[in-house]
């Protein structure tokens, strides 16, 4: 399930965009954080640089015993929000509050244990004095913390209202996507009539349709020339064939001698072999090229195996071979009844003339989970596995003698019948012998 | 018979014509959809036999325009458009179709089918007999000479369809088609091994057969005297 999500396109880039999102505003907060701070400290800075000139202007006037006066008033004044002052003479001696101030003039930073950090500058006085005043950085420490928490309440909504903006176009986007995907099933199921949907603001989805939507006019045009084209030619070549056998009958009624009259018999039947190899292949290509998938009517996938096997069963008994029918119950699939029919005859043809030896050719009709099942196997030669996959090719002999009887389109045809009726039929082996299961969509 | 074919093909029209005169039956031919529209409303003609390619008026609006006027005498495409689709469509206006190239026999034997099932008397009966054979539909029970024979519901299916067309050529495909219900050729014999049985349990052992084979043609039951 969840790696099914993941899997999907939607998902994923409503998760990068979110996390994006995320990592775009935590980082503007942050450059927000640190410059509002160093803009805190400034002020800090400019408060304490204000201290020192003031402190200094009356050192200069009057000198150390009115700074010394000048600090304990400002001490008494605003014990509370007050800058912290310290004098340290020449032995190192501090008076007043009793910071470590550094040797040296300039901006200093006092680190405390447990307690913010003090901003120092220190000046240099006469005789080895040094003056420090002190900022306590307190409430930038505080600011920061009040605007991280104020961050946190800010961003997890964001997130969370990206996420779902995020889904909400994804939806959108993906809803074509999924149009898209239908109507190139359909297509693929040989409704080569269906078009991908175009809409008004022309966007790339839009054009990417359009593209699509020429390559299928193009593709249905060529199908109905391949399809006129074989109409055609089964009315050309059919005509004269007809002709031809008009007059061999004709022929083989009129002449007195019985040779010449069986000679013309055996031409009439190879003629129909001709002709019956023709009909086939153009059943194919009209199976291949009409749509229908699944065309509406209920049959009962039983009651034809029933019909095939009391058809066979006797001729197969005759050749001292078995043919048996596996059958619980009505199985219902949708599709053309004659079709099913032959293709299933077409299998047990296979199962019964492809073996010499005496064989026992199973039909086997089940309702699976998944759908209807139809198999056919058989205890027999087999098939080698290396053409398994070509042995449903039109004109495929195993035999590559041709010498057996049949147009070699007996499999072909199955096939086609069942991708035809949205089934797929799959060749195995049966160890030893082969089996064929055709896998019916659910009815 | 009066037969009216409509065939634009006219190697195959005189092929047909020759074929039934030769056989006693009257036969007129239009080469057009044009002309079949105006013979084909003569209720004289026992069966319509129109090609379904025609110039002019196809053979499918043809038939649909007679039938629409009120013409109800039987009909068979007779065409060299074979597909599926075709089939059940031209299925649904004519009693029978048949694909080109045909054997003269096979046209034969399905009009005379045509004419007389669908005719007045032959409305399935509930029992059938041929000389001393007798078929009843009901108990599903067949005597020969008054003694029960035993037979397989698809040897049951074939001798009543060749007991209902008594006299008449039935061919191959006709009994795969109305038998079997398959309207395609199987490479297997399965008609000749079927007839073979059932002669051998209704045939074996009397004196005067009634499952006759017709050379070239099929199959016909009659008590020939």
């Amino acid at each position: 399930m969840i790696a099914k999500l993941i899997r999907s396109t939607g998902i994923r880039l409503t998760m990068m965009a979110a996390a994006l999102f995320a990592v775009c505003t935590l980082a503007l907060c942050v450059l927000i954080y640190l410059g509002l701070r160093d803009d805190m400290e400034d002020q800090l800075r400019d408060q304490v640089r204000n201290e020192t000139r003031q402190l200094m202007g009356d050192y200069a006037d009057d000198g150390l015993e009115e700074l010394r006066h000048d600090i304990s008033e400002r001490l008494e004044r605003n014990p509370g929000t007050r800058l912290q002052y310290t004098l340290v003479n020449a032995d190192g001696t501090a008076i007043f509050d009793r910071l470590a101030i550094p040797d040296t003039a300039g901006w200093s930073r006092l680190k405390r244990e447990g307690a913010s950090d003090l901003l120092v500058l220190t000046t240099a006085l006469d005789d080895g004095y040094r003056l420090g005043v002190a900022a306590d950085t307190r409430i930038v420490g505080e600011a920061a913390g009040a605007f991280r928490h104020a961050m946190l309440i800010v961003l997890l909504p964001a997130l969370l209202l990206s996420v779902v903006a995020g889904l909400l176009i994804s939806r959108r986007f993906l809803s074509r996507v999924e149009q898209m995907k239908a109507t190139a099933d359909a297509v693929g199921r040989s409704s080569l009539s269906a078009r991908m949907p175009v809409s008004q603001p022309g966007d790339e989805f839009d054009s990417l349709a359009g593209t699509i939507n020429s390559m299928l006019d193009r593709i249905e045009t060529l199908v109905h020339e391949v399809k006129y084209v074989s109409a055609s030619v089964a009315h050309d070549l059919r005509t004269p064939l007809g002709h031809l056998r008009q007059r061999l009958e004709a022929l083989a009624a009129e002449t007195q001698q019985p040779d010449v009259e069986a000679g013309l018999e055996s031409a009439v039947g190879l003629l129909d072999e001709v002709l019956a190899t023709f009909a086939a292949l153009l059943k194919i290509a009209e199976l291949e090229s009409t749509a229908s998938g699944r065309p509406a009517e209920l049959v009962d996938l039983a009651e034809i195996a029933a019909a095939v096997a009391s058809a066979f069963g006797s001729i197969a008994e005759s050749e001292g071979k078995q043919l048996l029918l596996e059958v619980a119950g009505p199985v219902p699939v949708r599709g053309d009844r004659q079709l099913i029919t032959q293709m299933l005859v077409n299998l047990v043809e296979n199962a019964l003339h492809h073996n010499r030896d005496p064989v026992t050719v199973r039909i086997c009709v089940s309702e699976r989970p998944d759908g209807p099942g139809l198999t056919v196997s058989d205890n027999g030669v087999g098939i080698p596995d290396e053409e398994l996959e070509t042995v449903t090719r039109p004109f495929h002999r195993l035999d590559r003698s041709r010498s057996s009887r049949g147009s070699g389109l007996g499999l072909s045809l199955a096939a086609s019948i069942a991708r035809h009726h949205g089934a797929s039929l799959v060749l195995g082996s049966n160890s030893p012998g082969l089996e064929v299961t055709i896998h019916f969509p659910k009815a | 018979m009066r037969i009216l074919l409509v065939e634009d093909d006219a190697e195959t029209a005189s092929y047909v014509v020759r074929g039934f005169r030769e056989h006693g039956d009257t036969v007129d031919h239009a080469s057009d959809g044009q002309e079949g529209l105006m013979m084909g409303t003569d209720a004289s003609y026992d069966a319509l036999i129109i090609d379904r390619m025609l110039p002019g008026i196809d053979g499918l609006k043809l038939l649909t325009m007679l039938r629409a006027g009120g013409t109800t005498t039987p009909a068979m495409f007779l065409t060299a458009v074979g597909g599926i689709e075709d089939r059940v469509t031209g299925l649904q206006l004519a009693e029978d179709y048949l694909v080109k190239p045909f054997a003269f026999a096979e046209l034969q034997a399905r009009v005379g089918v045509l004419v007389r099932s669908t005719g007045q008397q032959d409305a399935p009966k509930t029992a059938y007999e041929v000389g001393d054979l007798r078929l009843d539909r009901l108990s599903r029970t067949v005597e020969r000479e008054g003694k029960p024979v035993s037979l397989q519901p698809v040897e049951f299916r074939l001798l009543e369809y060749l007991m209902r067309h008594e006299g008449r050529v039935v061919t191959r495909t006709m009994l795969l088609e109305n038998v079997w219900d398959f309207n395609f050729d199987p490479r297997t014999n399965i008609v000749e091994t079927h007839i073979s049985r059932l002669r051998s349990k209704i045939d074996k052992g009397h004196e005067r057969p009634l499952i006759h084979t017709v050379r070239g043609a099929g199959y016909r039951l009659a008590d020939d005297r």
